[in-house]
């Protein structure tokens, strides 16, 4: 006979993503593994974007803040470059969400 | 592990020249048969439907419908689909998402995200150079239902990994929580489930990507829902009242005289909840007349009794 198995509830187990806190410059800056100062260049050079003036990130924004970084490290970019790429990867993403939205 | 080609076109039952209007109509068949709300067989039904959204996801989008095209007709050739148009295929370990309502085909060459880094990997120019032993984050899609939309939902989504040079695979399966409200587009970070740290160093991040499953009734954009709805000319010009389903349950609408076609009608606050904030986007009702084909003698001679009265003139004389 299988031993009883005490009903969990789902919903404990299961991530839940609005829990998620927002992170302080320096939890954001140690999830990305880049350094305080980094952050405040990648905000300075507006490449990424804060959800309050103290430098508080939200989920997105630490993806911002990650992929800014890969882009960095794996390309070699300058900061014009950084800027250019992420504008135009913010484009794109915009566009096809609005081609999305179009009524088919 | 390769992944299997998908005949997208046969999904919907469709031919390979299709129009957008054949394309539409085939899915608003087919969606409404299988609805996970409405068939009688749910568990088989759910899967079929996922299968229908997938292949309107591709073929009611012109630029996917290109690349799946393109794809189809190279897939013989083998040497075609080796290599991922998303670069998946470099790096030490492939992926592979279960749970997430699309199938592997789709995840390689129609998310737009990457399971692999970002789009835009490293790898292939300097790998290990600068890059801290962090596991990179992996992007996938996830297709969420509007009844999920409407009241959140838990999901059990598994993550294959094989690694390229000992082809060990790895699976991990996990919960996560759809929050009610979730927009289309929205990334879902999920920590520690990207890809493995190098030389024990911290797991990437799993970013799902939401996407609103088609439904064959109702679109959405942004927390608002909309729906056509059929009416009569004579309903149009005098004015109707109609019920209609929306999302959570029926409503009375009060269609007003003169109304006209593409007319929005909207019910506040009865589309999607707005996140955490309690709120409701609204529900529109797209009026879309009809005019009848088929007429019995006494409805044609009412036509002409009105074509002979009218004082309506739709053109300078």
């Amino acid at each position: 006979m299988k031993p009883d198995i005490p009903q969990q509830d789902e919903s404990r187990t299961a991530f839940d993503p609005e829990a998620e806190a927002v992170y302080s410059l320096e939890v954001v800056a140690e999830l990305a593994c880049v350094s305080i100062q980094t952050v405040r260049h990648y905000h300075e050079i507006g490449v990424i974007s804060p959800t309050t003036e103290a430098l508080e990130f939200n989920s997105e924004g630490l993806r911002q803040l990650r992929r800014i970084e890969h882009l960095r490290q794996g390309y070699e970019l300058s900061d014009s470059g950084l800027r250019l790429v992420s504008d135009l990867l913010h484009q794109v993403e915009q566009l096809r969400q609005e081609l999305r939205q179009w009524p088919r | 592990m390769s992944v299997q080609f998908k005949d997208y076109y046969s999904t919907l039952g469709i031919a390979r020249d299709a129009s957008d209007a054949e394309i539409k109509k085939a899915f608003r068949k087919l969606a409404r048969k299988y609805h996970p709300d409405v068939a009688k067989d749910k568990a088989s039904a759910e899967e079929k439907f996922k299968e229908i959204n997938e292949a309107n996801e591709v073929l009611s989008d012109p630029e996917k419908r290109k690349q799946y095209d393109r794809l189809g007709a190279d897939w013989q050739n083998q040497g075609a689909y080796q290599q991922s148009p998303h670069g998946t295929q470099e790096g030490d370990e492939e992926f592979h998402f279960g749970g997430t309502g699309f199938s592997d085909f789709f995840e390689q060459y129609f998310s737009g995200a990457s399971r692999y880094g970002f789009s835009q990997d490293s790898s292939t120019t300097t790998p290990n150079r600068t890059r801290p032993g962090r596991g990179h984050d992996i992007e996938g899609d996830i297709l969420v239902t509007l009844d999920e939309v409407m009241l959140g939902a838990i999901r059990t989504i598994s993550l294959q990994s094989v690694n390229r040079q000992s082809g060990k695979t790895d699976t991990q399966s996990f919960k996560v929580r759809i929050p009610p409200g979730v927009s289309d587009g929205r990334r879902i970070r999920v920590p520690g489930h990207g890809e493995t740290g190098h030389d024990g160093a911290s797991a990437g991040d799993l970013y799902l990507r939401v996407r609103h499953a088609a439904h064959p009734d109702f679109s959405s954009r942004e927390a608002d829902v909309f729906r056509e709805l059929n009416i009569a000319p004579w309903e149009a010009v005098l004015g109707s009242e109609a019920v209609v389903q929306s999302l959570d349950g029926p409503i009375k609408l009060r269609i007003p005289a003169s109304a006209e076609n593409g007319q929005q009608l909207r019910v506040r606050s009865r589309g999607l909840p707005k996140g955490k904030s309690g709120g409701r986007g609204d529900f529109h009702v797209v009026l879309n007349i009809q005019f009848p084909t088929i007429l019995l003698e006494e409805e044609r001679l009412l036509w002409e009794k009105l074509r002979d009265t009218s004082t309506f003139r739709p053109r300078p004389a």
